[in-house]
């Protein structure tokens, strides 16, 4: 399934070492991934909180591992910007 | 040390200048800046002072680790009796000028009376002297800055000025300093304005000697090392505030169109991205990023507009650099008025630090009278024909204009958007806490922030509480209130200290304050005593306030925020849950029900 994915802010400074920065892009993934792999697979959960969110709609951390994803879906990771 | 326990005092009624000792009792308890300068206002006026009268005093005022190596120790602050809100006003500013004023050898000018022409204060180390402002009055900051250190032949001096909007009395005037960093909020050139005080000029050589030189060089390197790799320093560095308009755009938290709505359709052309990328003529708006004195973060945007744009074509003087879009602008100038235009909005921020005046006060206000003009309120007749309505990138463009000069609507929009919407039968549409404009932040999604809002002391700001992590993630309120009460409490220990909030947003620890300033003064500080300390600012400033006249019924939210659900976003069909949130932080802060510090929080925080 192929997945848009979109970093806001600067949440692309806590992608894992060795994934290279991105704003947004699309990802090829495996059927049946949740959204809390994803965010596994890119480091955030053991990097820092933030917001998921698919489709527009926030999905809370409590149901990252259920939230399964599908073929066009669009999700967007916040980090927890302060100030401004 | 870290302080130079000096004062300078400033009659501009009768033109002196006299040095005088710090009150070193009064340091040790406000510690300096934002803290130590509400001390001295509410010692020496009556509360409930007109602002732009003469008994007013504006206060300039540093903090013991300002002009120091300390990363950000660059901050100073203006402390006044504020002409947009009549409540205590501290409104901080970066920049070089507060560097340059502690190191010329003073803590802090007190500035009282007014003068009978229009002058500006001019500082060399231990000299100060009133000089005549004839032929400054009525220029724009960006005129006065080089004209002054032209007459003084040396191009270090440092200038903290007001432009043309201070002297007409615009309720939002700033003091602008280095050309576009400002003390902007709550009218502090409004009150400089009313005492004929044009600009103070300072050049300072003598340096900042720490109490303790060692412990204060080690606890500076813990601190900057905490920055160094942390990934909001990096973030910050690279894309500047302005990174949050995504953020908040996202989870729908972005004021658009005066809070009607909380997510717009032109963010994406307000956004970091866009400030970095070549438009279609190849021009990029973003040039580099800049710093305040002694900042290893840089969240400054230095920018140029297209030359192409319809803003700045046949007028070279705005096609140069200057400072460039934060977030807070960048809201300001671009979705609270619906306008997604980024050179637009560059441009009426550049005109906002032309003029001096708050571009958080001029977009909210301009938002007020575009609804305003939507439902009739206001005519076309009125706007000197102008079509003021949400989107309009020219109306925008020409307003700033107007309102920094005071001609024409402009002088209307002035007003700011309390006694605008006032004027105009529809006080509702003030989107403003005891008359300030809302910060960047909807207080639907963001219930935090709208308790912070409600409870600020200078009114809706987003710089007096940090709820943003707990805000970005969830809208149970339970643990709001805590949260919105400590972080007011270290913020304004922070404010004081002379260092910028925005470290804790770039990896600083709570604790590196406190052990930052145990190697730059005396008294032995910890977190546990620069936490208290921020505490006891916070009630001072509510202390000023409740003698002004302010009571509880003013820490609320416009209806919009209460009553009208977010129509999109996180917080889709929910409103501000203030109601529910203000009697548990009343009773966190140790105040009575009506908002009053009690006897017994006064008495434990040595206050009485």
């Amino acid at each position: 399934m192929r997945i848009h994915v979109k970093l806001v802010g600067w949440m692309r400074q806590y992608l894992a070492a060795g994934i290279e920065h991105f704003n947004e892009q699309h990802f090829e993934l495996t059927e049946g991934m949740t959204l809390g792999e994803l965010s596994d697979k890119f480091g955030f959960r053991s990097a820092t909180v933030f917001v998921a969110m698919r489709n527009g709609d926030h999905v809370k951390d409590d149901v990252l591992d259920s939230a399964v994803l599908h073929d066009g879906d669009e999700v967007v990771f916040v980090p927890p910007l302060k100030g401004g | 040390m870290g302080w130079q326990k000096i004062i300078l005092r400033v009659n501009l009624t009768a033109g002196t200048c006299t040095r005088e000792p710090l009150n070193m009792e009064w340091a040790q308890q406000y510690l300096g800046s934002r803290g130590l300068a509400t001390k001295y206002l509410i010692e020496e006026i009556d509360p409930k002072v007109d602002p732009l009268s003469p008994d007013n005093k504006l206060i300039i005022a540093t903090g013991p680790l300002t002009g120091t190596i300390a990363s950000t120790g660059g901050r100073w602050t203006a402390v006044t009796k504020g002409a947009l809100t009549g409540a205590i006003a501290a409104s901080n500013s970066g920049g070089q000028f507060g560097g340059e004023l502690k190191m010329a050898g003073y803590d802090m000018i007190i500035l009282e009376g007014r003068s009978p022409k229009p002058v500006y204060l001019y500082i060399e180390n231990d000299n100060a002297e009133l000089l005549s402002a004839d032929g400054l009055w009525g220029k724009s900051v960006w005129e006065i800055e080089p004209a002054i250190k032209n007459t003084h032949n040396d191009p270090l001096i440092r200038i903290a000025s007001i432009g043309q909007a201070g002297e007409y009395g615009n309720r939002y005037a700033c003091i602008v300093n280095d050309l576009h960093r400002a003390a902007g909020r709550s009218g502090v050139g409004t009150v400089m304005g009313s005492k004929q005080l044009k600009a103070i000029a300072v050049r300072g050589t003598k340096g900042v000697k720490p109490h303790d030189a060692k412990k204060f060089m080690s606890a500076v390197k813990v601190a900057t090392d905490a920055l160094a790799d942390n990934p909001g320093r990096k973030g910050m560095t690279s894309d500047g505030t302005i990174a949050m308009m995504d953020v908040t755009g996202s989870v729908g938290a972005l004021p658009t169109r005066n809070n009607r709505e909380v997510q717009f359709e032109g963010s994406g052309s307000l956004n970091a991205v866009a400030m970095k990328a070549p438009n279609a003529n190849g021009h990029t708006n973003l040039i580099q990023n800049g710093a305040c004195f002694s900042c290893t973060i840089g969240c400054g945007r230095i920018s140029h507009i297209d030359p192409n744009h319809f803003s700045v074509k046949d007028k070279p003087q705005y096609q140069k650099a200057s400072g460039g879009l934060e977030y807070e602008t960048a809201y300001a100038l671009g979705s609270a008025v619906g306008v997604g235009d980024m050179d637009a909005a560059t441009y009426a921020g550049f005109l906002c630090n032309e003029y001096g005046m708050d571009p958080i006060s001029f977009g909210g206000t301009l938002a007020a009278a575009m609804e305003l003009y939507e439902i009739g309120a206001i005519t076309k007749e009125q706007t000197g024909g102008v079509e003021l309505k949400f989107g309009n990138v020219e109306a925008l463009c020409l307003m700033a204009e107007l309102a920094g000069k005071g001609e024409g609507f402009g002088r209307e929009l002035g007003l700011g958007s309390k006694l605008l919407t006032a004027k105009y039968g529809h006080p509702d549409l003030s989107m403003a806490v005891k008359g300030q404009e809302f910060a960047a932040y909807d207080g639907r999604a963001m219930q935090g922030m709208g308790l912070g809002y409600a409870t600020s002391n200078r009114g809706a700001c987003h710089l007096r509480a940090n709820p943003y992590a707990s805000d970005f993630t969830t809208m149970e309120i339970k643990e709001k209130p805590e949260i919105v009460r400590t972080s007011q409490d270290l913020i304004s220990a922070i404010d004081a200290s002379g260092l910028c909030l925005f470290t804790l947003h770039a990896g600083a620890s709570p604790e590196h304050y406190p052990l930052q300033l145990d190697g730059a003064i005396e008294g032995g500080w910890d977190l546990a005593r620069f936490q208290e300390t921020g505490e006891r600012i916070w009630n001072l400033e509510r202390q000023f306030n409740l003698a002004a006249g302010l009571t509880a019924a003013d820490d609320t939210l416009p209806k919009r925020i209460l009553k009208e659900p977010a129509p999109s976003g996180m917080a889709k069909g929910k409103v501000s849950e203030l109601p529910a949130m203000l009697p548990e932080y009343y009773r966190q802060r140790g105040w009575s029900v009506d908002g009053k510090p009690t006897a017994e929080t006064l008495k434990r925080l040595g206050m009485v």
